[in-house]
């Protein structure tokens, strides 16, 4: 099951029903969003932003580490060793999480583990 | 209300216990899929009428909610069991596409540009949200039988 959401419990994307041994790249690689990303069709990059100081069009999406580096994604340093990089991780794990608390809610509620 | 309003025969706890699906689902999913040509009542070649929606419906709710092979309910609903495989699969098409555009779609430009100032008051300008990916079996899955056939 892959998912893509934001604050308030909005789920953008569900992908659901890949086989139990693909792991997060295959399953993202395969998903209909990754396509749209990789062929242009998503997201709109009509409005501009400047994180330190370089401005950017592309929105991004928070991941975990495994992910691979694309433009799209935004993941954690995998070896912070500079204050600022983990500083960075810290804020990033807190934004991230939002997704996990989703797939606790899911099966909380749908009672599947 | 039931039928020439009466009273209904089941309670609504009888009617989940019965029929897996609260009355208000059943109904929801009656209503939706009685127009399609699948689900109407057809006759056959010597005149009999086939199965009727209902019928199917509920042999539909059994697979889905308690993981029936589809063969299982069989006597119950007087079904073949292509006849209930192809239900499934007619049911969920209708869910599919009178319901995903409501709940599943990506941001229009109004709503991204709020999540995008969202994030940006969070530290991350730019961020449209998080992806992540998570193992999570099916417990209805009706695994039991694999391979014996």
């Amino acid at each position: 099951m892959e998912a893509l959401w934001d604050e308030d419990l909005w789920v953008w994307q569900l992908d659901v029903g890949a086989p139990g041994s693909p792991n997060d790249i295959n399953v993202m690689y395969q998903s209909s969003l990754s396509l749209d990303v990789t062929a242009g069709r998503w997201p709109p990059c009509n409005r501009s932003y400047t994180p330190n100081g370089t401005s950017r069009t592309l929105p991004d999406y928070l991941v975990d580490a495994v992910y691979p580096r694309y433009a799209f994604l935004m993941s954690r340093h995998r070896m912070p060793s500079t204050e600022e990089q983990k500083v960075f991780n810290r804020l990033q794990e807190a934004v991230c999480k939002d997704v996990e608390r989703l797939f606790g809610i899911l099966t909380q509620r749908n009672a599947s583990t | 209300m039931g039928v020439d309003g009466q009273d209904p025969v089941y309670i609504e706890h009888d009617f989940n216990t019965r029929f897996c699906v609260p009355r208000a689902v059943l109904r929801c999913g009656s209503l939706e899929v009685k127009d399609t040509t699948f689900f109407r009542r057809h006759l056959n070649s010597t005149s009999c009428p086939q199965a009727h929606q209902l019928q199917k419906l509920v042999a539909v709710f059994r697979v889905l909610a308690y993981g029936h092979a589809e063969d299982r309910s069989d006597e119950l609903v007087r079904q073949i069991r292509l006849t209930i495989l192809y239900s499934v699969k007619c049911l969920v098409a209708c869910i599919v596409s009178r319901w995903e555009s409501t709940y599943q779609q990506r941001p229009n430009n109004v709503e991204l540009k709020t999540i995008l100032d969202r994030n940006a008051e969070r530290v991350f300008p730019g961020c449209m949200g998080s992806l992540d990916w998570s193992h999570w079996a099916c417990h209805q899955c009706p695994r039991g039988m694999a391979r014996s056939y």
